[in-house]
């Protein structure tokens, strides 16, 4: 019995069940609320309705790669805004985050689901190091994005951030 | 359905801008309707209103408007037969500079909101713009350092200091988030000060600096007035004092400032001259002693020394001791200069100053007289390898500029790095082959800094050794500046930094 309290099932979009140690499973802020919540119903499945099983599998191989690590705490933004945000990924992170654009984004949107902030940060520096060093242009080919502004209004925004530039 | 970058939700976009740095940040905001307002957001947060360096050479070409220019830099550079040229020329830069600032302050009040931190140097000039500003940010500004001008301006008779009491005593509502205050102190301090605190109730962090500290002598202590006995502001979150400069006189206001609060966490009087000569029975020391959350403490050696006579050891992490009797010759770096003590890192802190005999520090360079090109992070390296290093002096405004593979950690505090590296020093040195002065600065009293510099700020050359024409810089030639200069008392007092025409680019081939 003690040894069943210690993982936990998880249900996902595409109807799989995922055994999952606690102790990973709670590196989701949301997972781990979740099972206060249930709290001693055994075998309660917890449904991630946004989070296909491809994307689960990938996740919980960050969060067991990172299962010992302390919790971040919940203010841990607060500490020192002044200076700028370093945007360095650790050597394992870096590796098991080169995957396609889709599944990055797929991975940000349910790190942000199941808030687990650091590998929410993890895809947000991800994302900004692809941006970093590049035109407009190349940032919109990169992304698939479409240019939506004329000329003038681009050379706008450059001007209006003058002061800013380095 | 593929997901799109412009999929994700704004506060992840957000986000994202927030790790680019301002360039990039302007070229992602400059992609698509959708993400420019999140981007913009970010270019102008956190701005660090700090004046950057104005190159005189071009000064029609953009003043650079790298970020906003260093009005530290932009003063005078006080030489010789050139000093009417520079001082006419960054007066005026820097006049011009700070009419585009405000003005454009005036027009776009919410990018300016965004700004948490406001470096700048207190001038007559700024006056009325400067409350204005301070009213607009009078909610969101989280640091503010304030400094005096370099130098006066001299031949532009309305450029002068600007009164912080006015200022202050001007603000129709209190800097409510203001965390961290830097303030340089001169005649009138108390009112100035107590107007100040006054307007700053949730500050955490004060760092005060008489300005004698910043004179090049130290002659002006004198013209501070006695402490008059009034009581202080209550800054209930208050974990951080730091003076300068210590001077008797403040030892009343410190006290109150110690009680008012219960979590002082760090405390710093620095004392390079040795002024400060409290007695076993001074009422500053044992209001020290009985700090009871106290991890941080800097004094100078003698202070220490009646401390630990007459309240015992304080029980605190990390020790700072500076000791004027340290001159340059002697190696700070030799086990027998560093005081006992049960502090887990114990902070050797050398004060940077040609009269009482330069601190710096003897790094085992001697068997590299080659060309061998040394970075910061060489640097780092060589002091780690150093078996009886023990000290660290460590730019705290540069931090980010260390190669963190290195040191192995994100860091947020200069004592996180510290805690780190344990030890390690960095120097700075840049020069201008075409500008045959050398300029040796002492940044703040915190960290001792040896740099040879031109007007161009050392942010550009400073990763590597090299000049700005990528040549190498041999590190002996700011050990061989300061010898040679520091003997032969070349040096013209004015503003902070002691300067002297000199012949470095000679120095630098390797004299």
């Amino acid at each position: 019995m003690s040894e069943k309290k210690q993982s936990v099932i998880l249900q996902t979009s595409d109807d799989e069940q995922f055994t999952v140690e606690k102790v990973v499973a709670e590196r989701s802020a949301m997972i781990k609320s979740m099972m206060e919540d249930l709290g001693d119903q055994e075998g309660q499945a917890i449904p991630l309705p946004n989070v296909s099983s491809s994307v689960l599998t990938k996740i919980l191989e960050y969060c067991d790669h990172h299962k010992n690590e302390p919790l971040p705490a919940p203010d841990a933004n607060d500490a020192d805004d002044s200076r700028r945000k370093t945007s360095e990924i650790g050597d394992w992170d870096a590796r098991w985050i080169q995957v396609d654009q889709e599944m990055l984004f797929e991975i940000i949107l349910a790190a942000n689901y199941l808030d687990i902030k650091p590998l929410l940060d993890v895809g947000c520096k991800t994302v900004a190091n692809m941006i970093k060093g590049k035109t407009p242009e190349e940032i919109r080919k990169l992304f698939n994005i479409t240019n939506d502004f004329t000329p003038e209004e681009e050379e706008q925004i450059r001007k209006e951030n003058e002061w800013a530039e380095e | 359905m593929p997901i799109h970058l412009t999929d994700l939700p704004s506060e992840i976009l957000a986000d994202v801008a927030s790790y680019l740095d301002r360039k990039s940040c302007i070229n992602f905001a400059s992609t698509c309707e959708l993400i420019k307002p999140i981007a913009e957001i970010s270019i102008w947060d956190h701005l660090d209103l700090s004046l950057y360096r104005v190159n005189y050479r071009n000064s029609n070409s953009s003043i650079g408007i790298k970020r906003i220019l260093s009005i530290r830099d932009a003063h005078a550079w006080r030489i010789g037969d050139d000093l009417s040229y520079y001082e006419t020329t960054a007066a005026e830069e820097y006049s011009n500079l700070m009419q585009r600032l405000f003005k454009f302050s005036s027009t776009h009040p919410e990018k300016m909101k965004s700004i948490r931190r406001i470096s700048i140097d207190i001038d007559k000039l700024l006056c009325q713009s400067f409350i204005e500003l301070l009213k607009i940010l009078s909610t969101t500004l989280k640091n503010l350092a304030l400094y005096p001008p370099e130098y006066a301006f001299g031949s532009l008779s309305h450029q002068s200091q600007l009164n912080l009491h006015q200022v202050f005593q001007s603000l129709p509502f209190p800097l409510i988030s203001l965390k961290y205050l830097r303030i340089t102190l001169n005649e009138n301090w108390q009112d100035t000060l107590y107007s100040t605190l006054i307007c700053t109730p949730n500050l955490e962090s004060i760092k005060i600096s008489p300005a004698s500290a910043h004179a090049g002598g130290w002659g002006r202590r004198s013209s501070f007035e006695a402490y008059d006995g009034r009581s202080w502001p209550i800054l209930g979150n208050l974990k951080r004092i730091e003076v300068d400069e210590m001077f008797e006189q403040m030892s009343g206001m410190i006290i109150e400032l110690l009680r008012s609060s219960t979590r002082i966490d760090y405390l710093a009087l620095r004392d390079s001259a040795g002024c400060w000569k409290p007695t076993t029975e001074d009422e500053l020391l044992h209001e020290i002693g009985n700090l009871n959350n106290l991890k941080y403490l800097g004094m100078s050696r003698q202070a220490y020394d009646v401390l630990v006579q007459s309240t015992g050891k304080p029980s605190i992490r990390m020790l700072s001791i500076e000791d004027p009797n340290v001159t340059y010759s002697s190696s700070l770096l030799k086990p027998h200069i560093i005081p006992p003590c049960e502090a887990d890192i114990l902070y050797l802190y050398g004060y940077s100053s040609i009269t009482k005999g330069t601190t710096s520090f003897e790094w085992d360079m001697k068997n590299h007289q080659s060309n061998h090109r040394y970075s910061s992070n060489e640097l780092i390296k060589q002091f780690q390898h150093a078996e009886n290093l023990k000290l660290v002096l460590f730019p705290m405004d540069n931090s980010q500029e260390i190669d963190t593979d290195l040191i192995q950690c994100c860091y947020h505090t200069n004592e996180e790095i510290l805690l780190r590296i344990g030890r390690g020093m960095i120097i700075r040195s840049y020069i201008d082959q075409n500008n045959v002065f050398t300029h040796i600065r002492t940044y703040t009293a915190l960290h001792t800094h040896v740099s040879t510099s031109h007007a161009h700020h050392a942010q550009e050359v400073w990763e590597d050794f090299t000049d700005l024409n990528k040549s190498p810089v041999m590190l002996g030639a700011v050990e061989h500046v300061y010898k040679t200069l520091g003997e032969q008392k070349q040096w013209i007092d004015g503003g902070r930094d002691l300067q002297a025409k000199f012949d470095a680019w000679k120095v630098l081939q390797g004299e």
